[in-house]
């Protein structure tokens, strides 16, 4: 389909408002960051860490050095290292000097605790950190957007139909209760229970890592038999995590597609074909289905797209490492550049997948205007 | 059009009862009136009952009261369902049951006997004045209590000099098979006269000998407990049933013993203990890891959870549906500005956001409520786009109905419109909206607290994060991982479920036909 100048220029101006919004979260995020003196605290503890090993280095017994010497290297190295962090600026010069950087990804994990989550050592780009992370989401996370989708999806129309049954109550409960327990504590339940207490899944989760890079290692060398058991064992650890974050998240999915499909099928052209005596599934098909098309595609790409930042208190509860779980280690040490990276790049997903959906919109709807 | 006509504190009144008429007829909407009463009546509850240092309390797991509780302890009613269980048994306000100037070893022995019979200890050489208190607990179930404590509760008039008179502290337990152990024995003052535990290697060595044991004296320390309630059996050892006696003997030192006595006697000294067995059970909800009465902290988190659950959907209400209906009325620039920051704080992500707030405002030092206002202003600051788009759209399309027009041609001034026609046809939609705005705030509260972001104050996600940061031990324990949790889903339950029901307000649509 052709278009004309006035949906480009449409296209082209949600485009700018979008990467405006983009730049503003960042920049929010940085001066948030900065302003709180949150990094600066971070960094200084580090300086401080690392000036005492240095100093405990140069006393060691047998050292050639004098006192006065060895106070004068300690300030040296401390006015060294304030440099490289960033210290001997002001905090908006510093965060600020990140943001250029961030649009190629050319920043470090400053922290080892964040590499360790990855189960990787520094010195660490933050765009390998991400593409280690991401996988680790997208196989549990992600997979169990994919499978509540896929359920509630045919689902919702069948609900609609029904509604006041006792099917269409249930959901409604069913939906009501997903949203009300938190699913990190459904987390903690599921290793309380199939951890502990029925011992038929792992209680620490951590150690998927070494069956995941065994896995990438053996696609890498093709060797079918050693990736199959990897496979296996990584299903064992990710089991108990996909089915608690589907069962939590297929409610509000059933929910929404009922919502949605409820509107069509009180339709009169729905009652129309339903007189005419078309089948069921032929009326929730041609009629249902196609209708409500356009806004189960946007529940699937911003699900989809918001999924890969992860759950980040259920990751954590896990100890899944993950995308979640790397944004909380991240924020909790203050690895400022590696926060930056990770809400640049999750919030650049999202607001791509918006951008698709307006370009669609607008391909697809010759009503929608400015 | 009479509605239309009415004032807003009427049209809140009128969809408070439409709405409630609405909730009353569905069995979800009932469930959550029943839940959100439930609520209420605890959260008042819990502030009658609460002393208001509770949180400060509830900060020091490590100091009284939570050490004079045990560890660990399953609530008590677990007994009903046949669970094997200790009691924890507390007796308070023990007055001395004997006293007296004890002239010889023999003396001594007649006041308590216990003194002489303890195994492997010969009998005490003392001269001077004795108190001894006496309580007795049964031990029902096979169960090891985990541990035996005396307080002591000193008041004197200001004759006495307190860290001048001496204590020496005794404390015996004759289990039900007639053996006695020596358990404690300690010298303090009546300054510093406060409490005694079972004292881990008093008795161990005169134990093992006693029942010909083959094992260390190491080990018997470890295994105090069991050697106090239990006997052995074979290579084991297994809960001993029955009556145990628990005697305390209080022998005052360094000041003449008839000055003790008449200070006693005339009331300047008043002595009176408190013995707590610590038993595997505790309580309605038990204890945890600290011994932390966890009935407590849950009780405190029922007028925090609505306080703050109902503060921050009321805000993010307000001020969604004051920039809403001012974007949809005014139009023009302002409407563009509140659209594009509606855009940007749709899309913030605003966990990452609140977590980064909270360690910072946590390495900067805040505790307690004032880090707790920061989290809730924050969730408010990100949260108002929702109700404002849809504040805007619904003040658009009543702002081009012909009778606002009429008004406008009549003269009527902007805020005689906002006020009298618009808000009050928003009000419905506001309630719903602010119904659904509460579960959220509460359960980001709850999930920042499991990330380990601590505002100090015991409130349902601090205790799950307790769990958690201690998921070893915390994950045998149900009572500790259950309540709180369950507690969290029904009041969120509740207003979902109230949530759903007034849906069919906001949008007729969905009224049954």
């Amino acid at each position: 389909m052709p278009l004309d100048r006035r949906s480009l220029r449409i296209i082209a101006f949600r485009g700018l408002t979008l990467t405006f919004t983009l730049f503003v979260i960042v920049l929010l995020t940085s001066v948030i960051m900065g302003a709180t003196g949150y990094d600066e605290t971070v960094l200084k503890s580090l300086i401080n860490e690392e000036i005492r090993a240095f100093r405990q280095e140069l006393s060691r017994p047998g050292s050639p050095y004098t006192p006065e010497e060895r106070e004068k290297l300690v300030r040296e190295q401390e006015a060294r290292l304030r440099q490289i962090y960033g210290l001997d600026k002001p905090w908006y010069e510093r965060t600020v000097s990140y943001l250029p950087k961030l649009v190629t990804l050319d920043l470090y994990v400053t922290s080892d605790d964040v590499a360790g989550v990855l189960g990787l050592r520094r010195p660490l780009k933050v765009g390998e950190a991400i593409a280690v992370a991401l996988p680790r989401t997208i196989i549990m996370i992600t997979l169990a957007y994919a499978l509540s989708a896929l359920i509630a999806i045919p689902m919702g129309p069948y609900i609609a139909y029904k509604r006041g049954s006792l099917l269409d109550k249930g959901v409604i409960a069913y939906a009501a209760i997903t949203n009300a327990f938190p699913v990190w504590w459904l987390a903690m339940l599921s290793i309380f229970f199939f951890g502990f207490y029925l011992n038929v899944a792992p209680t620490t989760y951590r150690p998927v890592i070494a069956h995941i890079t065994s896995l990438s290692e053996s696609l890498s060398s093709l060797d079918v038999a050693s990736a199959l058991s990897a496979l296996i064992r990584i299903a064992y650890f990710s089991y108990v995590p996909i089915i608690v974050v589907t069962f939590s998240t297929l409610g509000s999915w059933l929910y929404s597609a009922r919502a949605v499909a409820i509107r069509v099928v009180s339709e009169d052209y729905v009652a129309a074909a339903r007189a005419r005596g078309l089948s069921e599934s032929t009326v929730v098909r041609r009629y249902v289905l196609r209708v409500i098309a356009g806004s189960v595609l946007t529940f699937i790409i911003l699900g989809l797209a918001g999924s890969i930042s992860g759950y980040i208190i259920t990751e954590s509860v896990f100890d899944w490492p993950g995308m979640g779980l790397l944004t909380y280690v991240s924020i909790s040490v203050g690895d400022s550049q590696m926060v930056l990276a990770i809400v640049y790049v999750t919030t650049l997903v999202y607001v791509a997948a918006r951008f698709l959906l307006e370009v669609l919109y607008v391909i697809l709807d010759p009503r929608v205007k400015l | 059009m009479k509605a239309r006509e009415e004032g807003i504190i009427i049209s809140v009144a009128r969809s408070l009862r439409g709405g409630l008429r609405e909730v009353l007829s569905s069995n979800l909407g009932k469930a959550g009136v029943a839940i959100l009463l439930f609520m209420i009546v605890m959260s008042a509850y819990s502030l009658y009952v609460l002393p208001s240092d509770f949180p400060e309390k509830w900060k020091y797991p490590t100091r009284p009261p939570w050490v004079f509780n045990p560890r660990n302890a399953q609530p008590q009613w677990v007994e009903l369902f046949g669970a094997k269980v200790a009691d924890t048994a507390i007796f308070s306000n023990l007055r001395a049951d004997r006293e007296g100037i004890v002239l010889s070893p023999d003396a001594l022995l007649r006041l308590a006997p216990e003194a002489e019979r303890a195994l492997g200890v010969g009998r005490p050489v003392f001269i001077g004045y004795a108190m001894v208190f006496r309580t007795s607990y049964t031990l029902d179930n096979a169960a090891y209590p985990q541990d035996v404590i005396s307080l002591f509760k000193v008041e004197t008039s200001e004759k006495v000099n307190k860290s001048r008179i001496g204590v020496v502290v005794l404390m015996y337990i004759t289990r039900p098979d007639n053996i006695v152990l020596k358990t404690a024995e300690e010298r303090l003052t009546l300054a510093t006269l406060d409490y005694v535990k079972i004292d881990q290697g008093a008795f161990a060595s005169p134990y093992i000998s006693h029942f010909k044991l083959n094992i260390s004296e190491d080990e018997m320390r470890t295994l105090y407990y069991i050697a106090v309630f239990g006997k052995p059996v074979g290579k084991d050892f297994e809960p001993l049933q029955g009556e145990y006696q628990i005697t305390l003997l209080l022998l005052f030192t360094g000041i003449d013993p008839r000055e003790v006595q008449s200070l006693v006697r005339n009331g300047d000294i008043r002595i009176s203990a408190e013995v707590r067995v610590f038993g595997t059970s505790y309580g309605l909800l038990g204890t945890d890891n600290y011994g932390r009465d966890l009935f407590q902290g849950i009780l405190f988190g029922f007028p925090v959870a609505l306080a703050v659950g109902f503060l921050v959907s009321l805000a993010i209400v307000a001020i969604g549906l004051t920039l809403g209906v001012v974007s949809g009325y005014f139009g023009g620039r302002v409407d563009e500005i509140i659209q594009r920051t509606v855009d940007i704080i749709a899309n913030i992500p605003l966990l990452p956001l609140l977590i980064l707030v909270g360690v910072a405002i946590q390495t900067r030092g805040y505790v307690g409520w004032p880090a707790l206002a920061v989290i809730m202003f924050i969730l408010v600051i990100f949260s108002w786009g929702g109700v404002a788009i849809i504040s805007r759209s619904m003040a658009l399309s009543i702002k081009s109905e012909p009778y606002v027009e009429a008004a406008k041609a009549l003269g009527a001034s902007s805020a005689r419109i906002v006020f009298r026609h618009i808000l009050p046809q928003l009000i419905p939609y506001a309630m719903a909206a602010l119904v659904f705005g509460v579960p959220g705030a509460i359960l980001a509260e709850a999930g920042l607290s499991v990330l380990g972001i601590d505002h100090g104050l015991p409130t349902w996600g601090r205790i799950l994060a307790d769990a958690q940061a201690n998921r070893g031990i915390a994950y045998h324990m149900w009572w500790w991982v259950l309540p709180p949790g369950i507690l969290l889903g029904l009041f969120s339950f509740a207003f979902v479920a109230l949530g759903f029901t007034l849906e069919t307000i906001v949008e007729p649509r969905l009224r049954r036909r």
